[in-house]
């Protein structure tokens, strides 16, 4: 009874005491973005009271009075205080993030993270370098800024290059990463289309990320490790790169406008020989077609440059409008632009006409809908190319592949126009190759008059629903689609070097695309006693892509005025009938991550992912794909306090799994066949043997690496060694003929092994908020060689005879024979190895009788280099001054080669066309050269050598960027003036145009522009 | 016993309910023909509230406007100095800010040698987007040398001067260096008593006596870099020729930032109360050591509803 009693006592007591408690309170919020804190620590300055705040970052702490000085603290913040004095309000607390950039947020599969969490290998560009780049292609922006990625630019406007994440897994497979551009998975092949005709095509073709907009680009992650793209499973294998685009900010509308102008010329211009050296050179070695007299040739100079003639300065015109904003509940980004950028081949050129579209609303509390849309058009009129064709009976092989190229071994004595001003069709010198009767090609003209034009009408989209049941678990579903109309038009005419055999050549070929994406996910996060904070994902996907192909053309049109949009009006003789085709190809998805952090040091992602792909054959087309990532926040322990203030952040992170390649064509595991003639009989031949065991390249990789911040950001650095081990590598291997109908099929052999490391630091010397100057530099190395070709072999050819996969030799080795110098006079020629059958003479090529059979043979070829670089390294800077801002790029490779076709090319000398200056030192009974052979036809070998495996290492002044913005007080906005070189100058040894040869092969690509561009961007 | 247990247990759910009724808001009621508005106001705001209250009151009986604590979630009218995007707002006069310290700072005899400019007040209050922003300018001239010795308080809440100060010189918020308070802006002035080596701005309305009309005997003003009579008004300590200045005269080293009424909906009543204040109301103002609202702004004030 008493204790009752004292209860109650107590119980009164208690309720007086609590009259004089005070509660605050408040709210934690990141002062940058607004966001709530989750779990910052909330505490009296006596550290008698503590509390932790919620999930709406909001927390309530009872205090025995006021004033009370509370302190806020939360990892990656840097710690504040503030004295609460009174409680009628509640406390709004802004956390200023601490500058490093492991506490930046990084977009990955399927979500984002922060960087302290993450353990794979992620790199995010610099937005500095996405804004300043004067590119109308985002591939260029990735040019020399991110170890690992190697891009070899292709200079044709529109067109592809060729990107490399941790070089090249696969022979067959692409090679190229995934793109997955607002969640959607974005993969088509781009390049040229089959015209039908026999080795006659456009050039280049449209590259599909050309279609995208830089300008409408917010963010680009680049995922390089197997526990960064695992989630991407059979489509991780070459790496990921995600591309945010803007949403604009809420509360913040915004328009701006951007125009630039560009001028653009070829920054390098290849030697051949002038008129008058041209005719020399024809008396002295050839047939001196056009009978000119000494005094004649004397007076010729330089004759015509036709060079100057097919190149020009290209003027591109962009225009971007941009209007963005939002509020609590809205966000929305609306762009439109149109690029016209000229090539610096005469008609070239290419156009896109665009407009992107991005809305997301909150529905209802929880419940966000969002629609992203793409829409663009590119028109890209190319470089009408050929490759071995047989013209009027004579065979060619891969000399003449382009009109550049044809203008570049045009006789200089031959004029571009006639007396007349008409173009000029008599060549004297032009054999029936392309010569009809008394009409001989012109380059010029063939330029202007041929279509060779590549159209693509896309719509990418994506449409979300967004739940969060609450707010640590969310579901998602999304539909994607991207439909895409491509077309490539190509018309000759009948006194263009393409139409000259046949009357004229139209072929239209078309291909629609329609890729649809489902996706839906459960995202669930967990912060457990402060100490553990789990995150699971799971979900499901599925793609299905439908293709189809229609090609038609014809031969032999009498009138031109409508060119390929009259294909009707060709007299079809020799032309075979239209082709069309249908494939299809699913991909069904299952995927689940894992990350789990503790004590916010130690860091664990575990994800795995199963595909089932209609690509490869049945019992074969499951794969599964898992991998386990960890990191070590070693700046967290407590032997690294936090007082330890030149450390910012130090994470040391490795991570294995395998991910798959399912980028191969469709069909290719059954039996297909394909009509063709023999004999004048129809009939249907296999064109490809069934594989019942054809499946998944697999690759198998490893990486460790670190990331360090010193000094409150102003150091950084960051390093990855890997491994990388691709399976079952799909090639093709010779089979009986007999048994299978075909030479050759497809199969899974051979190992593909990429290993090497990639290390960047970045310094910050000067932060403030009126001048701040960025500098960071990599190097990244790669080694890249096959382990196993097949059982009991040591090497497989390739398609082309200039390569050869060998055991232990990198993917793209070039194969062929060793140069020895030139056979001098005093020479003994009988001990000299044959070629042909021939004994060699003075003045001819010699090379190494490698077998020592006394003959040159197949069998004397060797590895001649590879066409991956072993190195490439960056360097680039960018620096603020109150209103200027400056920055530059500077790129380059070390290690990597490329067969100069085109030199080899220019290096033949013939009695029809021009060739290098290189010839004039060409061996002579007077002039002993040992470096260049004799200039008259001499039995040779078709095996290239190892004068045109040349290197192609050199360094590069990518961008050189100045700007100033004005303020437009009366608009509250403001004008940014900017002006950028672009491949100011190069170092290189490289013969050719420029070493960044697409393809592994220069045959006569598009050249390099020097361009210089000025732009304007007004924004309020 | 029994009786005992009983009372005990009775006072402490008397207890329980008070607290309760404690933290009750006052709604707007019609009662018997008479219409309530609710404001709601900071402490300075309140007296002025008040005598705007007390005029209206006494020529329109039938209207009675009641003054709400800050922690009340609903009132009729709130007065704000800032307009956020969405929100209604009718302007009712402006108040000037002005950069203070105690008498007692030990390093006031440096303050003093020096007329501040606009330059130096950046250098003294804010840092960039963190503290060691401006390190080559911390270390150079008076402004630089002081800002390692005094340390700065300002207001964290929502209603605090500290928005309009942080954005007349071009700053946001969280770039104002130093400390923080929760609470009235008032507090401020505690916050530099407690720690003598600090400095603050605030509320005309705080920092003078409105009934002696001259500063706080523990108030030092900051001396600005201004035109000499403007300088002298200042330096005079008396809160109307500041006043004065303040309203004929342009300056870019006093952030002046209008004060306002912020509804979600208007009745007639409210409608008839902004329409006196913006009118016959100015007269307070300088009273309570605010400005009036200036004639441009009068015309813009209405034109908000």
């Amino acid at each position: 009874m008493k204790r009752k009693f004292l209860v109650i006592i107590a119980s009164l007591f208690f309720e007086i005491g609590k009259l004089d408690a005070q509660t605050i309170s408040g709210k934690v919020v990141d002062s940058r973005t607004g966001e709530t804190i989750i779990g910052a620590t909330v505490y009296t300055a006596d550290k008698t009271k503590g509390v932790v705040t919620n999930y709406e970052g909001e927390f309530s702490i009872d205090v025995a009075k006021l004033p009370v000085k509370l302190n806020v603290s939360f990892t990656g913040y840097s710690a504040r205080s503030l004295i609460v004095y009174d409680d009628e309000e509640s406390v709004s607390i802004t956390l200023n993030e601490k500058r490093s950039f492991l506490n930046d947020v990084v977009v990955v599969g399927y979500g984002s993270q922060k960087r302290t969490q993450l353990t794979g290998a992620v790199t995010t560009l610099g937005k500095d370098i996405i804004s300043n780049s004067p590119s109308p292609s985002f591939e260029n922006i990735l040019t020399g800024t991110i170890p690992g990625v190697n891009v070899t630019t292709n200079s044709q406007p529109g067109a592809a290059s060729n990107i490399r994440i941790r070089g090249g897994n696969s022979v067959n497979a692409s090679n190229d990463p995934l793109y997955v551009i607002d969640g959607v998975i974005y993969y088509k092949e781009g390049g040229s289309l089959d015209s039908g005709v026999k080795g006659v095509g456009v050039e280049g073709g449209i590259s599909p990320l050309s279609l995208i907009n830089p300008n409408d680009i917010e963010s680009v992650e680049i995922l390089k490790d197997v526990s960064a793209t695992a989630i991407y499973g059979s489509r991780g294998a070459n790496g990921v790169i995600i591309v945010t685009t803007k949403k604009g900010e809420r509360d913040n509308a915004q328009i701006s406008y951007d125009y630039s102008l560009t001028i653009a010329n070829t920054s390098k211009k290849l030697d051949v020989l002038n008129a008058k050296q041209f005719a020399e050179f024809q008396k002295t070695y050839f047939y001196n077609k056009e009978g000119f007299s000494d005094e004649q040739i004397e007076a010729l100079g330089e004759g015509t440059d036709w060079q100057d003639a097919v190149l020009r300065t290209a003027i591109t015109n962009s225009h971007n409008i941009n209007i963005s904003g939002g509020d609590t509940k809205t966000r929305y980004s609306i762009s439109l632009n149109n690029v016209n950028q000229e090539g610096i081949v005469r008609n070239t050129g290419y156009l896109r006409k665009g407009g992107r579209l991005n809305f997301e609303r909150l529905v209802k509390p929880g419940l966000t809908a969002g629609v992203m849309a793409n829409v663009s058009r590119g028109e890209q009129q190319g470089l009408s190319s050929s490759s071995a064709v047989t013209y009027n009976g004579s065979p060619f092989q891969g000399g003449i592949t382009n009109s550049l190229v044809y203008a570049l071994i045009m006789p200089p004595t031959v004029s571009v126009y006639a007396s007349d001003g008409s173009y000029n069709f008599t060549n004297p010198y032009e054999y029936l190759y392309f010569k009809s009767g008394s009409t001989s090609a012109n380059p010029v003209h063939d330029l202007e008059s041929t279509t060779a034009k590549s159209i693509s009408d896309d719509i990418l989209g994506n449409m979300f629903l967004k739940y969060e049941i609450t707010p640590d678990f969310v579901l998602k579903a999304s539909l994607g689609f991207d439909v895409e109309n491509y077309t490539q038009n190509l018309y000759a005419p009948e006194n263009t070097a393409l139409g000259m055999a046949v009357g004229g050549i139209g072929s239209i070929v078309k291909r629609r695309l329609v890729a649809q994406q489902q996706e839906y996910t459960a995202d669930y996060s967990k912060q457990i006693n402060n100490a553990n904070f789990i995150n699971a994902l799971v979900g499901f996907t599925y793609q299905n892509t439908e293709k189809t192909n229609l090609m038609a053309w014809n031969y032999g049109f009498s009138n031109n005025s409508l060119g390929v949009y009259d294909l009707e009006a060709g007299n079809g003789i020799n032309a075979t009938k239209p082709i069309s085709s249908i494939s299809h190809s699913d991909l069904y998805s299952a995927i689940a991550r894992v990350n789990y952090t503790l004590l916010d040091r130690y860091n664990a992602t575990a994800t795995v992912r199963a595909d089932r792909s209609s690509k490869f054959a049945n019992g074969h087309n499951w794969g599964v794909f898992p991998s386990l990532g960890l990191s070590w926040n070693v700046d967290k322990e407590p032997f690294l306090d936090a007082k330890e203030k030149w450390l910012d952040g130090l994470k040391i992170r490795a991570s294995i799994g395998t991910v798959g390649n399912q980028e191969i064509g469709d069909n290719l595991s059954v039996q297909t066949y394909k009509k063709t003639s023999l004999s004048g009989t129809s009939v249907t031949t296999v064109s490809n043997a069934a594989n019942e065991d054809l499946k998944w390249e697999t690759t198998m990789s490893f990486n460790t690496g670190f990331d360090l911040s010193l000094f409150n950001g102003k150091w950084t650095f960051v390093g990855d060694w890997y491994y990388k081990k691709t399976n079952d590598l799909i090639l093709t291997v010779p089979s009986d003929v007999a048994l299978t109908g075909v030479s050759s099929y497809t199969a899974n052999i051979g190992n593909v092994v990429n290993r090497g490391f990639e290390f960047m630091v970045g310094y910050n010397p000067i932060h403030k908020r009126k001048q701040n100057l960025e500098l960071s530099a990599f190097v990244a190395y790669n080694h890249n060689e096959f382990t196993n070709i097949g059982e009991g072999r040591e090497y497989l050819d390739a398609d082309e005879s200039y390569y050869r996969h060998i055991k232990g030799e990198s993917v793209g080795t070039y194969f062929g024979l060793l140069f020895d110098g030139v056979v001098q006079s005093d020479e003994d020629v009988s001990a000299l190895p044959t070629i042909g059958g021939s004994t060699l003479e003075p003045g001819d090529a010699k090379f190494v009788d490698v077998d020592d059979d006394g003959k040159i043979t197949q069998n004397d070829r060797v590895e001649l280099g590879h066409s991956l670089p072993d190195y490439t390294f960056g360097f680039n800077s960018s620096y603020t001054w109150r209103r200027l801002d400056a920055s530059v790029v500077i790129q380059g490779t070390s290690g990597g080669s490329v067969y100069n076709m085109l030199r080899r090319r220019l290096e033949l000398a013939s009695d029809s066309y021009n060739v290098s200056v290189d010839l004039l030192n060409s061996w002579t009974a007077t002039n002993a050269s040992d470096v260049v052979a004799v200039s008259s036809v001499r039995p040779m070998t078709a095996y290239v050598d190892s004068r045109y495996i040349e290197s192609t290492d050199y360094i590069r002044l990518k961008t050189l960027s100045v700007g100033y913005t004005f303020p437009l007080r009366f608009i509250k906005g403001s004008i940014r003036l900017s002006a950028t070189a672009s491949n100011l100058f190069t170092i290189t040894g490289y013969s050719g145009y420029d070493p960044e040869v697409s393809g592994g092969v220069d045959k006569g690509n598009y050249p390099n522009s020097r361009s210089f561009t000025f732009g304007c961007k007004l924004s309020f | 016993m029994k009786r005992i247990k009983f009372i005990i247990i009775v006072a402490i759910a008397f207890f329980k309910v008070a607290i309760i009724n404690a933290s009750e808001v006052e709604k707007t009621e019609k009662d018997q023909g008479t219409t309530v508005i609710t404001v709601k106001a900071n402490k300075a705001g309140k007296l002025l509230v008040e005598a705007w209250a007390d005029a209206f009151m006494k020529s329109h009986p039938n209207v009675q406007i009641k003054l709400v604590g800050r922690a009340d979630k609903e009132s009729d009218l709130t007065l704000v100095n800032h307009n956020d995007a969405g929100n209604q707002v009718t302007y009712v006069g402006r108040y000037a800010i002005l950069p203070i310290t105690t008498t007692q700072n030990p390093y006031i005899s440096e303050l003093k040698r020096k007329d501040w400019g606009r330059n130096d007040i950046k250098k003294l209050y804010f840092s960039g987007l963190d503290e060691d922003l401006d390190e080559e300018e911390e270390s150079t001239g008076k402004a630089g040398k002081l800002r390692r010795k005094l340390t700065v308080y300002s207001g964290a809440n929502s209603n605090s001067a500290s928005r309009s100060f942080a954005s007349y010189f071009g700053f946001k918020t969280n770039e104002i260096r130093g400390n923080k308070i929760s609470g009235d802006d008032f507090f401020l002035l505690s916050a530099i008593e407690d720690d003598k080596s600090s400095i603050t701005f605030n509320n005309m309305a705080y920092i003078y006596n409105t009934d002696t009309r001259m500063l706080r005997p523990e108030i030092y003003v900051l001396p600005l870099n201004l035109k000499a009579d403007q300088e002298k008004a200042l330096k005079s300590g008396n809160l109307d020729e500041v006043i004065k200045f303040l309203e004929t005269e342009s300056t870019d080293l006093i952030p002046i930032e209008n004060i306002g009424f912020e509804y979600e909906s208007l009745t007639p009543e409210v409608r008839l109360f902004l329409d006196w204040v913006v009118k016959d109301g100015q007269r307070f103002n300088n009273l309570k050591g605010f400005l009036t609202l200036g004639a441009v702004n009068s015309d813009s004030a209405i034109s908000y509803r």
